[in-house]
């Protein structure tokens, strides 16, 4: 499990950011999730490339992907600079909501990532901030939850000098008895949070002053 | 003459003298330490002389300040001067360019000066100055340069060294270099960004002058990681006093560095032109300075938001997208997302320093972090005041100087502080919050712990100096202390003591 920590984001301590975000057809239902989702993650993107300017190396390392039937990674270990705005868009069109197979991917992302800080000539593992996973889903999941605990033990177990890996699971209106699936993915309980799928866009914009703040993710989840 | 006496020659002078504006244009690029050798080799004596000829053929003064501001029809250019043309601005930086620019304002300034000196004698006067830098060559290049043009330099330069000496013991009013009100937004923040005397560090201490002053900005420790100095300070004297300006740019804002380059100059030129036009100094005169330069953001933010795509505003987006540049430049003027910061945002700490009879006055205004400090000799806790305190671990600030609505709010709410009365010996710091940071004692007292001397010493090997030591205690103390962790900048003000 994940400690939450308060290090900074620096050239030398950058940080692992991870977004995993549903892109099931219910996503595009009400509330306008979809757009929601699209909105807020380039907003954060945009951002992160601000708070980038005027390091001399990269603070931020992104993982970006939607999940229904499958995985579509939309960027992986890649800096804000790199991110092509264009193709963070989320339109609710990938099928069933397949959980398992996202938290896989999102290991494998999170490896390539600490990977390659750790290729940074005087990278600090022990001063970086924790990587910061958050999963968003809104429905019910259709993988064995099983493999979806074991997915999300793997991930929380990634071994990180510094700490450990935070991982916060957002239910965006879910009902109550699809949420206890969300508890079992979050590195701790208190990081699950079921929120209301209005407020989707304010929560990953929240998000972003979190990690540009170098907050405790607890913080965030406790603001809704 | 030494380069020193050459410098506070060329800051007290007036105009009095058809031969003064020949020692300017000397006085000036020596000041600024040309790199003479690059210089000088681009635009050989001739070309002068060229120049000179085809004013025969009509070509006048407006086609000569086009010529050096890249502004000329070119069919106005002389062909065999085609080339020159070409390479002269394709140099990011040319001291000789900028004397050149400045001599042809002047010239342009004093209407008396033309009628008695004509525009080919002008031009023939450039021809003997480039002659001087070439004197100061190694011998590699001397044997490039046409003994005729050394000898008109050799008899020339006595007489003007002897007319230095003439003028050093009056208290004259220094003449001007700033750039045309009409010019583009653009030309004027090429030639700032060509020309900054704080990255190299300044010193003025003049004898007739009762200000030592010291001023210097540098990208800071090596353990800040900062890509480059978004820093910037600037001084400029007036009869009887100075102007003068910090700005910190803003790091996660785009353009943060040319915003502090800008901000810094207008808000000085425009200071000053407000106290000489009332002929006296007022409070207003600073909040007027800080609405310009609110102003000329404006303007360069309209620029940027045509051009901001371009590829020859790369280095200003740094790692923005074009596309996200366009969109961040439309959210400064209209700030639809809060969380995105504005563009072309920087902090500034700014005032006037001036003596009136036998007392000395100071007035300080302040957008965003920054610290003023004050140190008197015979005062109690240390004798160190603030005039602006800042929290040394608080990183994000409350407002800034930027375009846009966000700007206008924080050019009504800078901080400014009433007349300070200032007394012979005091010493007046003005640091970014660079210097603050990662200790907990006043920025006077750090720089004496670092340096006994800081004083006399020059500003920008101070700076770097501390820089240093500051990298030196991050890696002894295994990467805990962290001293200075950001571009760092100061000016220094001593009143100096009557004897």
């Amino acid at each position: 499990m994940g400690l939450l920590t308060q290090k900074k984001a620096t050239a030398n301590t950058p940080q692992v950011v991870t977004f995993i975000v549903d892109d099931s057809e219910s996503m595009s239902w009400d509330h306008n999730k979809a757009d929601q989702a699209t909105q807020a993650a380039q907003d954060l993107v945009i951002q992160m490339q601000g708070w980038d300017l005027q390091s001399s190396g990269f603070r931020y390392l992104l993982n970006i992907a939607k999940f229904g039937d499958d995985v579509t990674p939309i960027v992986e270990a890649a800096t804000p600079g790199e991110v092509d705005l264009g193709s963070l868009t989320f339109l609710g069109e990938s099928g069933t909501t397949q959980m398992a197979k996202a938290l896989k991917w999102a290991n494998t992302a999170l490896q390539k990532s600490l990977d390659k800080c750790r290729q940074i000539p005087g990278f600090k593992e022990d001063d970086a901030p924790n990587p910061l996973v958050i999963f968003f889903s809104d429905g019910e999941n259709y993988d064995d939850a099983a493999d979806i605990i074991s997915e999300a033990n793997n991930l929380a177990s990634i071994a990180f000098q510094g700490g450990g890996v935070d991982v916060v699971a957002v239910g965006i209106g879910m009902e109550q008895q699809h949420f206890k699936i969300m508890q079992d993915i979050a590195s701790d309980p208190t990081l699950a949070v079921n929120i209301d799928p209005d407020k989707l866009g304010d929560f990953i914009s929240e998000a972003a002053q979190t990690i540009g703040k170098s907050e405790s993710p607890k913080k965030l989840v406790d603001q809704f | 003459m030494k380069i020193k006496e050459i410098q506070r020659f060329f800051l007290d002078v007036k105009v009095k003298d058809l031969n003064i504006l020949n020692l300017w244009v000397l006085a000036y690029v020596a000041g600024k330490r040309v790199n003479v050798y690059e210089d000088s080799i681009a635009i050989k004596p001739g070309f002068f002389l060229s120049w000179a000829k085809n004013c025969d053929r009509q070509l006048n003064l407006k086609d000569l300040k086009g010529f050096l501001y890249q502004s000329i029809n070119e069919n106005r250019i002389p062909p065999e001067m085609e080339n020159i043309y070409t390479s002269l601005h394709k140099r990011r930086k040319s001291s000789l360019l900028t004397a050149m620019r400045y001599s042809v304002e002047l010239y342009e300034k004093f209407p008396k000066i033309q009628s008695v000196l004509p525009l080919p004698d002008l031009l023939r006067l450039w021809s003997s100055f480039v002659q001087v830098f070439n004197k100061r060559m190694g011998d590699e290049v001397k044997k490039h340069v046409d003994t005729k043009y050394q000898a008109i330099v050799e008899e020339r330069l006595p007489v003007a060294e002897k007319q230095l000496k003439e003028f050093m013991d009056d208290s004259l009013k220094p003449p001007e270099f700033e750039p045309p009100p009409e010019l583009p937004i653009l030309e004027r923040l090429k030639i700032y960004l060509e020309n900054r005397p704080d990255e190299k560090g300044e010193v003025f201490n003049f004898e007739q002058n009762p200000f030592e002053i010291r001023h210097a900005s540098f990208i800071g420790p090596v353990h800040a990681q900062k890509s480059e100095n978004q820093d910037a300070t600037y001084v400029k004297l007036i009869d009887p006093g100075f102007i003068f300006a910090l700005a910190d740019g803003v790091g996660t804002s785009m353009g943060a560095r040319v915003a502090s380059a800008l901000a810094v100059r207008e808000f000085c030129e425009r200071a000053a032109n407000e106290i000489e036009r009332n002929s006296c100094f007022r409070k207003e005169s600073l909040s007027s300075a800080l609405e310009h330069v609110h102003r000329r953001l404006n303007e360069l933010l309209e620029v940027f938001l045509e051009k901001v795509a371009e590829p020859d505003f790369a280095s200003v987006r740094g790692i923005i997208q074009p596309d996200v540049a366009g969109r961040l430049c439309q959210n400064t003027i209209n700030p639809k997302r809060r969380h995105w910061g504005p563009v072309l945002s920087t902090t500034l700490i700014g005032g006037a320093v001036l003596k009136s009879g036998h007392k000395y006055i100071a007035c300080l205004v302040r957008i965003g972090d920054g610290a003023v400090e004050r140190s008197r000799a015979g005062e109690s806790g240390d004798g160190i005041s603030s005039y602006f305190d800042m929290n040394e671990e608080e990183m994000a600030i409350e407002s800034s100087l930027c375009p846009g609505p966000l700007g206008e709010l924080s050019v009504k709410k800078a901080e400014i502080t009433d007349m300070i009365e200032l007394k012979e010996g005091d010493t007046l710091l003005i640091s970014s919050d660079g210097l603050v940071r990662g200790h907990h004692l006043k920025v006077l007292e750090i720089l004496k712990e670092f340096n006994t001397d800081f004083k006399n010493a020059q500003p920008f090997d101070l700076l770097k100096d501390i820089s240093n030591r500051a990298d030196r205690l991050y890696n002894d103390s295994s990467h805990q202390q962290k001293l200075f962790s950001d571009n760092i900048s100061m000016i220094l003000v001593t009143i100096k003591e009557t004897t």
